[in-house]
């Protein structure tokens, strides 16, 4: 949960500091973190891909 | 009118792109439709002022969102996103993410090196689809925050939610995305 309010508003510092333990623990936490960042990216991708689709045609 | 016929061709062609972006976020071909009218209209009366600051696309673009927000806000007033059925089983399938004792059920296996999939139509099928899948309300908010790059200030005045309850939505949306293309892309056996 803090993994992803961390995309919508500054962590105060112990909750920093409790995410940074919980993901030194946590191998699958880190990989969720890295996968959501990514899920942005392709729906970014997702919405301009039409466009990609007509000029190549 | 010589500069609006010079400029609707240039506009023209970024009508597939915008069509698309506003589908995606309105899930309304209806509504998508008219919103991109909307804008190509607005587009050709500024075409003028636009002064390529920008690339079209993105002035188009911004246009848009403005649209999209438009319609929402019309859409709020007149029929409210109900959403307590998919509440509750959007929930449970949250739940059903993690054991009990908060371990998860499946480890989130390792996608390797996944930026090689924006390449691919197919992955981006298999997003789309699970995109659809989120319940409608949890989906417009995840759009406004993670592809319209809205604060989520504004996404909760717009949908009259509460800030927490923004960032729950946001949440439940992003696990359950990653939950469906982990079983269909990522390949998880």
């Amino acid at each position: 949960m803090l993994a992803s309010q961390q995309h919508e508003r500054k962590l105060t510092p112990w909750e920093r500091f409790t995410l940074r333990i919980h993901l030194f623990v946590c191998d699958g936490c880190r990989r969720v973190v890295r996968q959501m960042a990514f899920i942005r990216r392709a729906v970014k991708r997702l919405a301009e891909s039409a466009g990609r689709d007509e000029a190549s045609r | 009118m010589p500069v609006i016929a010079a400029a609707q061709p240039e506009i023209e062609q970024h009508r597939a792109y915008l069509l698309r972006y506003a589908s995606l976020q309105l899930r309304d071909a209806g509504a998508a439709e008219d919103a991109v009218q909307d804008t190509l209209i607005a587009a050709l009366e500024g075409w003028e002022r636009f002064a390529g600051k920008s690339s079209v696309k993105t002035w188009l673009t911004g246009i848009l969102k403005h649209k999209i927000i438009d319609h929402i806000r019309r859409q709020s007033r007149e029929q409210p996103l109900m959403n307590d059925d998919d509440d509750r089983s959007e929930s449970d399938a949250v739940d059903a993410l993690f054991k009990p004792d908060g371990h998860w059920e499946h480890t989130p296996g390792n996608w390797g090196d996944p930026d090689r999939a924006l390449d691919n139509k197919k992955f981006l099928e298999a997003l789309e689809l699970c995109t659809r899948n989120l319940p409608a309300k949890t989906a417009r908010v995840f759009m406004m925050r993670d592809v319209m790059d809205m604060p989520t200030e504004d996404i909760c005045k717009e949908l009259e939610i509460t800030t927490t309850n923004c960032w729950v939505m946001l949440h439940r949306a992003r696990l359950s995305l990653r939950e469906c293309l982990d079983i269909k892309w990522f390949g998880r056996s």
